[in-house]
């Protein structure tokens, strides 16, 4: 391999900047495991799963993950199909709407939630599941994004029109035909939801829910190195979920092969 | 008729984002009564908030700053080698957590590397007798602030900016080769010029996005509200005079007009991008 | 020797080989065509002329000096590449004088030159447009310009046509010819397209998995075809089986004296082109003839094509007839078939 200019360049901002970033997950490998006189102990590790607090938070935000990836899907994807078949003249309004949480930084959102959500918990009782409703909002852009890619991707029109002129109803085409091929764009959207919403602060804890970010928060004000092991297992986790995100999105394949 | 199935979309969308904006935004103008009243917006323009303002603004541009350079820098490097290859996935995939799931673990993991108890704070004490805090504790103000924020403003920019350096055709750097050009003339003549939009836009995000944050800053900094969002902060959690609580609107008000403006010139920048793809 | 030549050039993409011992030889002024179906080398031996591939062996050669080290910034050759290769950010007329501003060419030449190069690919009006303002047709010829601004000593041309619409194709083509010939440029042009290469060249290369199958004028490559592949690639052609027989092919009832070097009974193919079998009326016993059944017609414009189905092996043949003659032979007619033996091919199946 020749010694160029641009690769020993190349070669010092990944080695400068890989350190920048591998350093503190280091540290924080080091400090969760910090033991009396220089020993390993693993004692915050194994306490993620002692501590109740903890555990019924993560099961909260497991929860919250799963229902908001699902009130997404079932929201956008209809909602999406239908303005491209029928309703072209709502696409800019709907495409504002869902790019629009952009812009409401989620800590001005969160005061205008406060009286709503006195409301949402009157009927529905106080259950961190609610928060569904607000991650469904928060997650639009990403979705929004990532669906509106998988429908651009194939020829959406021709393959409804194909599929009514053999008789079917719009419910088929919408579970038979669409969402089958635009799966990789789905589950995309999906594993951003889910990463989303396991990385949420901000409102659930002013709204006072203990979901896993809050309680994470409430734990390092008394004991550190577990709260520094837990948030070490967020971060891994997100970055493999993101990981093979990138193996849902193939290129796009050649839809046609060589005669 | 065909209407009728962009109802539930657009209903929900209503009462979960629009209502609370608006109940935000109008909130800023009503006083105590719910009356009009612009009282709300000249108090912030003195005193503590405007101080708050300012200070955001600092380390949302700081930050930016940071962040764009040197993630421009490592979006090239990785940009430049294999796209299927292992060092891209890592990267992004790395990007996309720091960047946008970061939050409450990113300032746990700033404390464990150079918190009072931190790796490298310790590593520097024992090896070289340094001691990163000499008297202040830097990393709970705005200094600390604007290293933290960088660990994420790096990784955004990596996630924004790559795409426009995978939309530099390499044919554009064979024809200037062709034409007798050097590395050097590719990247001021063409491969510089090309680039400028996106870079500005990226900054633009870039600045957007740290002025809207709150759970690195919220986790870290416990006492005192010196930027915005945690200005908010107080109004939400202290006991607020009844009174005050729309003044804690005028502040959102604020914040939503300096990302609108943001996010409107890199809407601008944008389009003038794709016009030359 | 000529004025551009590729000594042995060999390339191997990860143990795949594109290229297997290239040689050729372009004579000043010459416009060569290399041109096979993708994955045959073709591009990846402009490239190497062109300095953006090194070869593993082998040399270019250009004015009898060896730049086969030389970087390709320096190497004085004018490129054209296939699509989206004018620089965005450019005028037509900032694309063109670039790379006089690099050689320090005054503002006063420059715009002169410019404007004579614009009016040369007949664009004399579009100097302040943006490439994303012109169609594709005229940012190739803005490209095609830019190229010939630095007077370069040999011209390159990667499938140049190929991202075009036909109509646009065919007359461009014809364009770049007329100036190539007008500024007697040595030119090496890619393509897959055989028409496009037997309308603009002097020779023909016809190049397959890495190698060189024919170098020769149009007129030959296309009459004299080296081999089945050439024969095949270029130009329509109808592959007949049969067997061969004691010093002759045999097709159904007809005989075809030619030695095709096969065994006795052995399989051959039999390559003959529509324009090389001639037809007559056929009724009766087949006695020695090839005799078939005219299925389809489809009128050309002065030829009409005829599809005829053989008696031998219900085969599938393509006869081209002048159009005023074509009606002799209406569909479900029999006709029976003669080659013309000096025309046809003879491989082993």
């Amino acid at each position: 391999m020749a010694v160029t200019t641009k690769g020993v360049l190349r070669a010092i901002v990944l080695v400068v900047l890989g350190a920048y970033f591998i350093l503190p997950l280091v540290a924080m490998a080091e400090f969760s495991t910090r033991g009396v006189g220089g020993a390993r102990n693993f004692d915050s590790w194994t306490g993620i799963f002692a501590d109740s607090d903890l555990t019924d938070s993560i099961i909260a935000s497991v929860q919250l993950a799963v229902t908001s990836s699902l009130l997404m899907l079932v929201l956008l994807v209809p909602t999406m199909t239908w303005i491209r078949l029928r309703l072209p003249q709502l696409r800019r309004l709907v495409e504002f709407l869902c790019l629009l949480p952009v812009a409401i930084p989620a800590i001005v959102l969160v005061v205008g939630l406060a009286p709503l959500y006195a409301w949402v918990n009157y009927f529905l009782g106080y259950s961190s599941l609610t928060l569904t409703f607000v991650y469904t909002v928060l997650v639009l852009p990403f979705a929004y994004r990532a669906i509106d890619a998988g429908l651009s991707a194939i020829d959406l029109k021709t393959l409804a029109e194909a599929a009514r002129s053999l008789g079917a109803s719009w419910g088929t085409v919408l579970w038979r035909i669409v969402v089958p091929n635009i799966r990789t764009a789905l589950l995309g959207a999906s594993l951003l939801s889910v990463a989303l919403v396991l990385g949420e602060f901000t409102i659930a804890s002013l709204l006072n829910f203990d979901t896993l970010q809050p309680q994470v928060n409430l734990i390092g004000k008394r004991n550190a190195g577990l709260s520094i092991a837990v948030s070490l297992a967020c971060l891994v986790f997100a970055f493999v979920l993101l990981f093979l995100l990138s193996y849902v999105g193939r290129r796009r394949r050649v839809t046609v092969a060589d005669d | 008729m065909a209407w009728l199935v962009a109802v539930p979309f657009l209903a929900y969308v209503g009462v979960f984002l629009v209502y609370p904006t608006v109940l935000v935004l109008a909130g800023a103008f009503q006083d105590a009564d719910g009356g009009f009243t612009l009282s709300n917006l000249t108090t912030l323009t003195g005193g503590v908030y405007l101080q708050a303002f300012w200070r955001s603004v600092e380390l949302s541009a700081l930050s930016a700053l940071f962040g764009a350079v040197f993630g421009a820098l490592l979006s090239w490097a990785v940009a430049v080698g294999n796209p299927e290859g292992l060092l891209r996935r890592t990267v992004v995939a790395g990007a996309g957590v720091l960047a946008q799931f970061g939050g409450v673990p990113l300032a746990f993991a700033f404390l464990a590397t150079v918190g009072f108890q931190g790796f490298l704070t310790r590593f520097l004490r024992d090896t070289f007798g340094l001691d990163l805090f000499s008297g202040s504790a830097w990393i709970f103000e705005l200094p600390g602030l604007t290293l933290v924020y960088t660990f994420f403003q790096i990784p955004l920019m990596v996630i924004v900016f790559l795409p426009a350096l995978d939309g530099l055709r390499p044919q554009w750097r064979e024809a200037t080769e062709s034409l007798g050009g050097s590395a050097w003339t590719y990247w001021r003549h063409v491969g510089g010029p090309i680039l400028l939009s996106p870079f500005l836009g990226a900054l633009l995000l870039l600045f957007a996005n740290a002025f809207s944050a709150y759970a690195t800053a919220a986790a870290l900094v416990s006492q005192g509200s010196p930027i915005v969002p945690l200005q908010i902060r107080g109004f939400l959690t202290s006991e607020v005079l009844l009174g005050q609580e729309n003044l804690g609107k005028a502040l959102g008000l604020g914040m939503v007009v300096v990302v609108t403006i943001a996010m409107g010139l890199y809407a601008l920048l944008q389009k003038r991008v794709s016009k030359w793809q | 020797m000529g004025y551009l030549e590729l000594k042995g050039l060999r390339k191997s993409f990860g143990g795949q080989p594109a290229l297997d011992g290239l040689d050729l030889d372009l004579r000043e002024g010459e416009l060569v065509s290399l041109l096979g179906p993708s994955g045959c080398g073709k591009t990846t031996a402009l490239r190497i002329v062109a300095g953006f591939e090194t070869a593993d062996t082998g040399h270019v050669v250009v004015d009898g000096k060896d730049i086969t080290s030389v970087p390709a910034n320096r190497r004085d050759m004018g490129m054209v590449f296939q699509a989206y290769s004018l620089f965005p950010n450019m005028t037509a007329a900032q694309n063109i004088a670039f790379g006089l501003r690099l050689r320090k060419t005054s503002g006063a030449e420059r715009a002169k030159r410019t404007d004579e190069l614009l009016e040369l690919v007949g664009l004399g009006a579009f100097g302040a447009r943006y490439p994303h303002q012109m169609s594709g047709g005229q940012q190739q010829r803005v490209a095609l310009a830019r190229a010939l601004a630095i007077q370069p000593r040999v011209l390159l041309l990667d499938e140049p046509l190929s991202a075009l619409d036909a109509k646009v194709r065919v007359s461009l083509r014809d364009e770049i010819r007329r100036i190539q010939t007008e500024l007697g440029m040595t030119t090496l042009f890619v393509t897959h397209d055989q028409e496009e290469a037997l309308a603009v060249s002097d020779r023909v290369g016809v190049m397959s998995q890495g190698r060189l199958e024919q170098l020769g004028t149009p007129a030959v490559v296309y009459r004299e075809p080296a081999s089945a592949f050439v024969a095949q690639f270029v130009g329509v052609t109808n592959s007949v089986d049969g067997t061969a027989e004691a010093g002759s092919v045999r097709v159904g009832g007809f005989r075809l004296a030619s030695d095709s070097g096969v065994a006795d009974g052995g399989g051959v193919k039999v390559i003959v082109r529509p324009e090389d079998i001639t037809l007559a009326s056929h009724e009766g016993e087949s006695n020695g003839a090839l005799v078939g059944t005219v299925l389809t017609h489809s009128f050309l414009g002065p030829i009409t094509r005829l599809v005829v189905r053989l008696e031998a092996g219900e085969q599938l043949v393509r006869v081209d007839q002048p159009s005023n003659q074509a009606a002799d032979y209406p569909p479900g007619s029999t006709v029976s078939l003669a080659f013309a033996e000096s025309r046809v091919m003879v491989v082993p199946a």
